[in-house]
């Protein structure tokens, strides 16, 4: 662990994406302290204005702050986000668990319904998905959720198949411990590293996926601000207001952009094949 | 060659079997009656009563299955509940559209990602590869939805011009077809070309390294010989593979950027059809478009064969 926080901190792009990813965190969560204004509250006679002292990136097509739309669209991006990989981390790694541990039919029963989940653009099948349960936060979560369960399945499974003859695993079984004892408590510690990295990668993709939903008015609902929804409203007037569009497309690319540099940055430390490229 | 393609289509069964049940499965998760919520609330009982009978919904679940999936196997896909039309013909004829739009988005792609991703491994750590990673990261990091957005901004306000709405087939008039599809597909290109830019550099940049570079080199070999004539049929596995699963996305992805330039392919097809509750076309064209992303991922798999001959199945 030492020499993972040794080699952490020796890699600025780890460590200015984890700066710039945990002051995204605390925007996020401190968005009632830090928005100026209610984020629907609707200013009649300041509507499509540009940037000024009270509105600092202008106003939207019914007069409402975008920058406290923005902060409150960060707050929708993660806790979607964030919340989808859990989902699909808890799930992934059950299933990757067993069927890395017992293997046989087991194995190939569960990573062929992987082999099948895996057969779906990923867009498309959260779009059934959220066709058939309806739009909505929840909803959302799940079938970004359910989506991404087989790349956990597949990186766990992977890991479990190269540690599980290993002899601190032979020992654990020798002294009799319980199967779940075996996987949760010896196999499992050893598998965070790859899903670490995995995680970092998916809430990206998790939030891009939850932006191109709420894009095409499936995903969050309005009038909660989302930032796939407030570049979907701006369209009808982009020419009017540009900053509706600009300012939703600046904090999505910055907070997937440090996602994706974070999660880049944490293979490179824990992969010795990538350390040094 | 030929008993492993056997072996693939057969193992193609079990997955074709497990998309049919997901597809099926999904949409009738749907809370409440599938009939009532398509017809909408306006809808009388002897309407959704009809509906449910014409569909099939009063039998058990699998009877349902096996009534679809014995329709599929004879090419009915069943008929739409809000045009009343056959769905296979439509997802057809749409399919063409968004095939087109694919493949002009993969030619836009491929035709920046490829010369600038060896560029950027041949020059490793210079200004150039510098420029090509940002250029990466950025198409990899912003939703195509907003590159798609902020392109009609840019081409509205500053150069005063809109895609045409018609679309035209590429072999009735290509430079009408051009016109048309010129914005999606750099919008869908983008995306693509990070992703096959990104693997093109770190695959050259693995392979450059090997031995038998060094002696091509050693031998005095022109840098060209070298990259195009060695380095590149061996670093281009990681390149298909990429490919093959931008393909993938591109059938999928294709759903935003129709929907954003009222483009009218498959996507926008089973879109409407979401928005509408048009089920039994919803399950059509997602059914068709996992099809399609089988069979290119085989079609992926042969092509290697072709690129390396030491690939034995």
């Amino acid at each position: 662990m030492s020499t993972f926080r040794k080699r952490f901190w020796a890699n600025k792009t780890a460590v200015i994406c984890s700066i710039l990813l945990a002051l995204l965190c605390v925007i996020a969560a401190l968005a009632p302290v830090l928005a100026p204004h209610d984020p629907t509250e609707m200013f009649q006679n300041n509507r499509m204005e540009g940037s000024s002292d009270t509105f600092l990136l202008g106003t939207d097509q019914f007069g409402r702050d975008l920058l406290s739309r923005v902060i409150y669209g960060a707050r929708v991006s993660l806790v979607v986000g964030i919340s989808a990989v859990m989902v699909s981390v808890i799930f992934g790694t059950i299933f990757g668990l067993i069927a890395g541990y017992f293997g046989r039919w087991i194995d190939g029963f569960i990573m062929r319904v992987m082999d099948v989940l895996f057969a779906f653009p990923e867009i498309l099948l959260a779009l059934a998905i959220v066709a058939a349960l309806g739009p909505g936060t929840f909803n959302t979560i799940m079938a970004i959720g359910i989506v991404n369960i087989p790349i956990f399945t597949r990186t766990v499974r992977g890991a479990v198949l190269s540690i599980k003859n290993l002899e601190f695993v032979e020992s654990a079984r020798a002294i009799g411990a319980s199967t779940p004892r075996i996987l949760f408590k010896e196999i499992f510690p050893n598998v965070t590293a790859p899903l670490l990295v995995q995680s970092s990668l998916a809430i990206s993709g998790a939030i891009l996926t939850e932006s191109a939903l709420s894009f095409l008015g499936l995903g969050i609902q309005p009038p909660d601000p989302s930032w796939g929804g407030m570049i979907s409203e701006a369209r009808r007037y982009m020419e009017l207001a540009p900053g509706m569009i600009i300012w939703p497309c600046v904090a999505m690319t910055v907070t997937i952009l440090s996602c994706n540099m974070f999660g880049d940055a944490v293979r490179d430390i824990l992969d010795p094949r990538h350390r040094g490229k | 060659m030929g008993a492993y393609l056997f072996k693939r289509l057969v193992s193609l069964i079990p997955i074709l079997f497990g998309i049919s049940v997901l597809v099926f499965t999904i949409l009738h998760l749907v809370p409440g009656d599938p009939a009532s919520i398509m017809l909408g609330t306006n809808a009388t009982e002897e309407s959704i009563a009809a509906l449910r009978k014409s569909m099939g919904l009063d039998e058990p679940l699998v009877t349902q299955y096996l009534t679809w999936v014995g329709g599929l196997l004879q090419g009915d896909f069943g008929v739409s509940v809000h045009s009343g039309e056959e769905i296979l013909p439509q997802i057809i004829k749409r399919f063409g559209i968004t095939l087109q739009l694919t493949v002009f988005a993969v030619v836009i792609g491929w035709l920046v990602a490829i010369p600038f991703g060896i560029i950027s491994a041949i020059r490793a750590h210079s200004k150039t590869d510098i420029a090509v990673r940002v250029a990466t990261l950025l198409g990899i990091s912003v939703p195509n939805f907003a590159i798609g957005t902020l392109l009609l901004l840019v081409t509205s306000l500053y150069f005063n011009w809109f895609p045409p709405i018609d679309v035209v087939s590429f072999w009735e008039n290509p430079l009408e077809a051009f016109k048309v599809f010129v914005l999606p597909a750099t919008t869908m290109g983008i995306v693509v070309a990070a992703g096959v830019m990104r693997m093109t550099r770190s695959a050259f940049l693995e392979t450059m390294d090997k031995d038998f570079i060094r002696t091509a080199r050693a031998k005095g070999n022109s840098k060209w010989t070298v990259v195009m004539g060695h380095a590149f049929r061996n670093s281009s596995i990681p390149i298909v593979t990429i490919a093959g699963m931008q393909i993938g996305y591109l059938l999928g992805g294709s759903v935003i950027v129709e929907q954003l330039f009222s483009i009218p392919g498959l996507g926008q097809y089973v879109l409407e059809a979401i928005y509408q509750r048009d089920y039994p076309v919803v399950q059509g064209g997602v059914l068709f478009v996992a099809l399609v992303f089988v069979l290119v991922n085989l079609l992926i798999d042969l092509i290697y064969t072709w690129i390396d001959p030491r690939i034995k199945y």
